[in-house]
């Protein structure tokens, strides 16, 4: 038998605050499993299904051997398997473009100890805080003009938007990086170019593997500006092309193949999210505390 | 192998009025082992920082063998730095963070995996060559550190409290490891401590700090025998050497002081420098009365603190010695053991 130490005194006291604490975040927990078994339920069953015996598990198209119906019909009907593409290669090169530009970036803000690097680095930050929704018609106006009112204006967006939050995250690493490290490249013979590379980079390689992370799970799920600047059904990604399929499927009572849908855009954020959610933690709070 | 040569060397800090080191003149013969020595904030670290080039040199010049390197950035400087906390490459392994100078330097792999061999086989190293920095103690990643200087043959070696980070025992077996191969190599090499002990036992010469100003610079006999003013004589030595204030007309029995020494004074006043181990102890009516207040058993020596009228006594007598706390005894001066400083100055008194 295992031995179980003994805790220490007074920590076993019964606590009011902890105890409501418990029950809240058991019951937002549970909330949220519901709803997730309820949408992965709901993507393979029919529409009367989907009404009726909303948290039965599905039947109707298992039984007529054709379980995967509603995901087929939303990859085919409802272009979604285009949409993958599309999607797959704005989110990954504009989150790749992203941290390719903010590492550098928030190396020399935070190491050349430039004049003025501290104020840059909140003027930047402050892009952070400011909602894109209010630059959207502006953005969609200067971008039409120079005819980039398609998915290559939109990675340009993308990159834009992301980067304050992407250099402001990193300067949090770099700057909890010893200077030690970088006075022994110097004394080594290294560059700063090199220090950068050899040096400190893959010491940062936390922060920028949850900079992509963070970048790609919000791309992934941004809708209005995929909405304004796609028109051609051939470049839409993912969440453009939910919002088209969602007027349809009210027509069409494609209830079950929305619902498809909606699984493709949310589950492989969510399994990169469950996969990779202890390194982006640790990102996160890495730099904030000692 | 060079000579290092501070001129005049000045470093302001911003926002400082007084320099953080303060016209060094220092002049390091090729081979020698000096170590820089003094109080935290006395500009030792500074000094060795603006040799290596990671500080810049605000007044002044330095020099290594026959070229002015004030401008110089580090990588042209031809030196090697240890780091107080080593400064390891974490994600790089003991080869690649030996090495990694001579491939920046572009020597080919052959020859870079032999150097590095060697290196290693040197510090008892070669078995660890493929792990990471944080799969290693304390010891051995302070052997990389040095690996990583000494595979590159530099002229100068700068040491900037190397071993601050080891536990006691390992220090003083690093220590020893340290001074013997430098001797071997035979490089020049500067090394910064804030521990006495070290400063005595490794280096050839000795340049104590304080305040940014070079106070003293001997060897560990001629600092110890003759220190130069009052600082350097409470600072080198331990326990300190006891200092006693008196005039020049009331100095205890067995002190005094010669017609050049007299002439020297500038005020009343004199220090009295008395090592812990110069003192004899004698009957309480033949001496300067004293109490013993703590005895500290150290086995091979015994530390009294006496108490006397103006202030506590440090006295050393040999291990295992009958006092007890409260015993009343007599101190004296051996002849010819009392150090003479000019209250006033701080200056040593001319022998």
């Amino acid at each position: 038998m295992a031995y179980k130490p003994k805790p220490a005194p007074g920590s076993r006291r019964f606590s009011p605050l902890k105890f409501i604490g418990t029950v809240v975040v058991w019951l937002v927990t549970a909330f949220n499993l519901l709803v997730l078994y309820w949408l992965i339920a709901a993507a393979f069953k029919t529409p009367i299904e989907i009404f009726t015996k909303p948290f039965a598990l599905p039947y109707t198209w298992f039984q007529r051997g054709v379980p995967f119906r509603n995901f087929e019909y939303a990859w085919n009907q409802a272009g979604f398997g285009e949409a993958v593409v599309s999607t797959v290669l704005l989110v990954g090169l504009a989150t790749v473009v992203t941290v390719a530009i903010s590492a550098p970036a928030a190396y020399a803000l935070t190491r050349f100890g430039v004049r003025g690097a501290g104020g840059l680095t909140n003027v930047i930050a402050v892009g952070m805080g400011v909602p894109f929704q209010t630059v959207v018609i502006p953005l969609f106006v200067v971008l039409s003009k120079v005819h980039l009112d398609n998915i290559y204006g939109l990675f340009i967006v993308y990159v834009a938007l992301s980067i304050p939050f992407t250099v402001f995250l990193l300067t949090g690493f770099f700057r909890s990086l010893p200077d030690e490290l970088e006075e022994a490249a110097a004394i080594d013979g290294a560059s700063a170019t090199r220090t950068f590379f050899s040096v400190m980079l893959p010491l940062a390689r936390g922060g920028l593997i949850t900079a992509l992370i963070l970048n790609a799970i919000g791309l992934w799920n941004e809708t209005l500006l995929a909405i304004v600047f796609l028109k051609d059904q051939a470049e839409f990604t993912l969440s453009r092309a939910l919002f088209t399929f969602y007027g349809a499927a009210s027509y069409q009572s494609e209830y079950g193949g929305l619902i498809a849908g909606v699984a493709l855009v949310v589950l492989p954020m969510l399994l990169l999210y469950v996969v990779l959610a202890r390194q982006i933690i640790t990102g996160l709070t890495l730099g904030s505390g000692k | 192998m060079a000579e290092v040569i501070f001129k005049d060397a000045t470093r302001y800090f911003a926002g400082v009025d007084r320099p953080a080191v303060n016209s060094l003149n220092l002049d390091v013969p090729d081979g020698e082992f000096l170590v820089l020595v003094g109080p935290s904030g006395c500009g030792k670290s500074t000094s060795l920082r603006m040799l290596a080039g990671l500080e810049g040199v605000d007044k002044g010049s330095i020099h290594i063998g026959e070229r002015d390197v004030t401008e110089v950035p580090p990588a042209g400087r031809d030196i090697a730095m240890v780091f107080q906390n080593y400064a390891l490459y974490p994600h790089m392994s003991v080869a690649e963070n030996i090495g990694f100078h001579l491939k920046i330097a572009g020597m080919n792999k052959t020859d870079r995996e032999k150097k590095v061999r060697e290196a290693a086989e040197l510090l008892d190293l070669a078995q660890y060559l493929e792990r990471k920095p944080a799969k290693l103690s304390g010891g051995q990643r302070q052997r990389v550190a040095m690996g990583r200087a000494i595979v590159r043959e530099p002229a100068v070696f700068l040491m900037d409290e190397p071993l601050s980070n080891l536990d006691a025992k390992l220090r003083v077996q690093t220590r020893t490891q340290i001074a013997s191969l430098q001797r071997r190599l035979g490089t020049t090499t500067i090394y910064v401590t804030h521990d006495q002990v070290e400063a005595m036992t490794m280096g050839d010469r000795v340049a104590v700090l304080k305040e940014g100003v070079l106070q003293q610079c001997d060897t560990p006999i001629g600092l110890f025998a003759r220190p130069a003013n009052v600082f350097v004589a409470g600072f080198i030595g331990s326990p300190a050497m006891n200092l006693l204030d008196f005039t020049a007309d009331t100095l205890p029995s067995g002190v005094g002081l010669t017609p050049a020494q007299r002439s020297a004074l500038t005020g009343p006043d004199v220090v009295v420098g008395v090592r812990p181990e110069a003192w004899e102890t004698v009957n309480p009516v033949d001496g300067l009365e004293a109490v013993v207040e703590v005895v500290e058993e150290l086995g091979s020596d015994q530390y009294l603190y006496c108490k006397v009228p103006n202030g506590v006594l440090t006295v050393r007598t040999p291990g295992m010695s009958p006092w007890q706390r409260g015993d009343r005894i007599g101190l004296k001066v051996k002849p010819d053991q009392a150090h003479l400083f000019d209250t006033a100055t701080g200056d040593r008194l001319p022998d």
